[in-house]
């Protein structure tokens, strides 16, 4: 599951998992509002946890940490890591996210092949053995 | 000085009785003290010859007032003159009313008329009809032919014997003997004080003067009236009171004359002065305010400061420049600066005070509107500054997305779109790498303000010097630059921010650097409380017309082909020297290096 509003970014992760061969279904939500209704359709019986969610903080009608929290919440999929992928540098932001059970804090990378790395970030959290990157 | 009328002063019966018939006591019977004999006969002469002269009494005074004009010394026409306009009484005569100061000048100012100008008045009194003895009026034709004859019985004139002629003609004989008798005595009392040089004016008659300036002006500077004027006198207390009135007339024109108000005022604050610029300031004229409490142009909210005011004053303090507000005649406030003296008597004590006020309501509403303009500039360039952070933070979000996917189509298209395309995705990865830094260095740049408004903290520039040519050790080895450094301090300012100004400056050091290896020396000065870095290189250096222009931002003097940057890196330098309140310069001779030096102030407790 990515929540990002900005379709570039998503292409690039969908790009990263491809590199990193991560072959999965990425169902992705342009805004907090969607992503909290997601979540909630799951706990209300339809459809299943993803397996990880990428969120960025700076969303559309709903902030990304809002969403974290739900997930939290969440009766089935409270325990599912949680990559915030965002270009906010601020403290606060880092501070807060750790605090909401945030796995891992990542920088939007500026070069692309900082963007391909976010695969083997990726295939640890998700305990893939990382020799079949390229 | 002549005594009041006041049986506790009068030594003697004959003063007594000179004191009750003039209502005072003059000089002029005081001035033979050795033989009260003399006095007593001069008193008895005075009495039979001009007190109790059957001529009308106000005749008589006007006669010795006249002819006082011709005695050197001005003792007897200013005497006669406070007789003549009430101090004491005209000729001894309690009946007699006197006249007014400005009855009296034309008579003052009359001339005498000699040879045809005297004919006239010659006819005047040889064809008047003999009346049985009554003296013309005052100011009459008649008079003034009376008195002209007169003066030239008295003063001898060769027209003396046509004038005893006729007034023999205008006189029954038993008047005209009375008026010789009289013209005696005038002469007697001049004589005498010519005889007696110690003569003072009594105190009523120095404040007459003071307070009447033609009148005055008429008795101390007439000399050339008199008989002898080469030889008239001034005495020294007549000097020192024309010279008191000349200072006191200067003194008056410039309190009347200053833009500021002065007011003076007694300790209970009731005004008694008030000159023109009180009256443009506060809008009230003297005549309106003149006995009235001071506390009419002070605000009801601000009574309290007249209290404190008076108390400050009766210890004897000043108050200077006193910053308040006081009420206009129409209402309306003023903002005013104001001074306070104490008035002291001669003895010293506090018996008022002046007041010297300003108006600075034209300065308060200056300094408000440059405070405001001030405020509106800091918030303007405060916003300014933040646009500038926020803009460079938000332009990098699409120029991540233009740098990542040129990258991508490199990777995956890179060969397949021939040479050109490779050479054109170079560009494009090029120049959003070049504008990604760009941005930076202006996030930087606008950061550098907003951190140092924080405390300050002390930072040791010698560690921070070692950590950033360490961060700098690739680029220092690869050009083999020897760098050396002095002795620094320990200053005030954010260590990462030192760390970019030693880094921004060595870098371009090795960056523009001649065919020869980098050397570079870091050095420090301190005197009084400012500290004086100086980083000091063997490069190319700069062209003094550019001295000004390398610390703008994005100014560059050299391509980015020939020497990489964003032209940032000085500017950011600038930005933070200044805002610590120092700053950053460079003496350079082209060819021969640079020196870059900046200044910070000393931490302000050393340790």
């Amino acid at each position: 599951m990515l929540v990002e509003d900005n379709v570039g970014d998503a292409r690039l992760v969908r790009e990263a998992l491809e590199n990193s061969s991560i072959h999965c279904e990425l169902v992705v939500i342009t805004n907090g509002r969607r992503a909290i209704q997601f979540i909630e359709d799951i706990d209300s019986g339809s459809g299943v946890c993803p397996q990880l969610a990428i969120v960025d903080l700076n969303l559309p009608k709903m902030p990304g940490a809002e969403v974290v929290k739900r997930m939290r919440a969440s009766v089935k999929c409270k325990d599912v890591p949680v990559i915030v992928l965002t270009s906010s540098d601020n403290q606060i932001d880092r501070e807060n996210a750790t605090s909401i059970g945030v796995s891992r804090y990542i920088l939007k990378p500026a070069r692309l092949s900082e963007i391909l790395r976010l695969g083997s970030v990726i295939r640890d959290i998700l305990g893939l053995p990382n020799d079949v990157e390229k | 000085m002549g005594a009041p009328l006041n049986g506790a002063f009068l030594k003697t019966s004959l003063e007594q009785r000179v004191a009750s018939r003039f209502g005072m006591l003059p000089n002029f019977f005081l001035l033979s003290s050795s033989d009260p004999k003399i006095t007593e006969n001069l008193w008895g002469f005075a009495q039979f010859a001009y007190l109790d002269n059957p001529i009308p009494s106000l005749f008589k005074e006007r006669l010795f007032v006249y002819l006082s004009r011709f005695c050197r010394v001005r003792y007897c026409i200013a005497r006669h003159l406070g007789f003549l306009v009430g101090l004491g009484r005209p000729a001894g005569d309690q009946n007699c009313r006197p006249q007014t100061v400005q009855a009296v000048l034309p008579l003052l100012r009359r001339n005498v008329p000699h040879g045809e100008e005297f004919l006239p008045f010659l006819k005047i009194c040889a064809e008047s009809v003999n009346d049985g003895g009554v003296f013309p009026n005052p100011d009459s034709r008649e008079e003034e032919a009376v008195i002209a004859c007169a003066t030239h019985l008295f003063l001898q004139t060769a027209d003396a014997p046509q004038a005893r002629e006729a007034l023999a003609h205008r006189f029954e004989p038993s008047d005209l003997e009375h008026l010789n008798l009289f013209l005696t005595f005038i002469r007697t009392a001049h004589y005498w004080t010519r005889l007696h040089p110690e003569v003072t004016l009594e105190s009523d008659i120095t404040e007459l003067l003071a307070a009447n300036e033609s009148l005055a002006e008429f008795v101390f500077n007439d000399a050339a009236a008199c008989e002898d004027p080469g030889n008239a006198k001034t005495p020294d207390e007549i000097t020192a009171l024309l010279e008191m009135r000349k200072l006191q007339t200067h003194l008056a024109a410039i309190v009347e004359s200053s833009d500021d108000a002065i007011v003076s005022k007694d300790l209970n604050g009731i005004i008694q002065s008030w000159n023109r610029g009180a009256e443009q300031l506060f809008g009230y004229t003297a005549d309106e305010v003149i006995g009235k409490p001071i506390t009419i142009v002070i605000p009801s909210d601000r009574l309290q400061e007249e209290v404190e005011i008076l108390s400050r004053l009766q210890r004897g303090e000043r108050v200077e420049h006193f910053e308040t507000i006081r009420q206009r005649k129409d209402g309306s406030l003023l903002n005013i600066s104001l001074t306070v003296s104490p008035i002291s008597d001669a003895r010293g004590r506090v018996v008022g005070a002046s007041k010297v006020a300003r108006n600075i309501t034209e300065r308060k509403l200056q300094e408000k509107a440059l405070q405001e303009a001030n405020e509106a500039l800091t918030q303007s360039n405060a916003d300014l500054e933040q646009f500038a952070y926020s803009a460079s933070h938000d332009l990098q979000e699409p120029l991540r997305m233009a740098s990542a996917f040129s990258e991508l189509l490199q990777i995956k298209f890179g060969g397949k779109l021939g040479g050109e395309g490779d050479e054109f995705i170079r560009y494009i990865v090029d120049a959003s790498t070049r504008m990604q830094q760009l941005l930076h260095d202006l996030r930087t740049f606008t950061q550098a303000s907003k951190l140092t408004q924080d405390q300050v903290p002390n930072t040791d520039a010698g560690e921070v010097l070692r950590r950033s040519l360490n961060n700098m050790k690739t680029a220092i080895d690869d050009s083999n630059a020897v760098i050396t450094h002095g002795e620094l301090p320990v200053i005030p300012i954010h260590e990462f921010q030192l760390e970019q100004m030693f880094q921004n400056i060595i870098s371009n050091a090795i960056r523009y650097r001649s065919q020869a290896s980098p050397v570079i020396h870091i050095d420090a000065k301190c005197f009084d409380s400012k500290c004086t870095f100086s980083i000091r290189d063997n490069g190319i250096g700069i062209d003094p017309q550019y001295k000004e222009l390398i610390f703008g931002i994005f100014k560059r003097l050299h391509t980015t082909a020939d020497y990489p940057g964003t032209g940032m890196g000085l500017a950011i330098c600038q930005r933070i020297v200044e805002r610590l309140g120092g700053r950053i310069w460079v003496e350079s001779e082209p060819g021969r290096g640079s020196t870059f030096y900046f200044t910070l102030s000393r931490p302000r407790q050393p340790k």
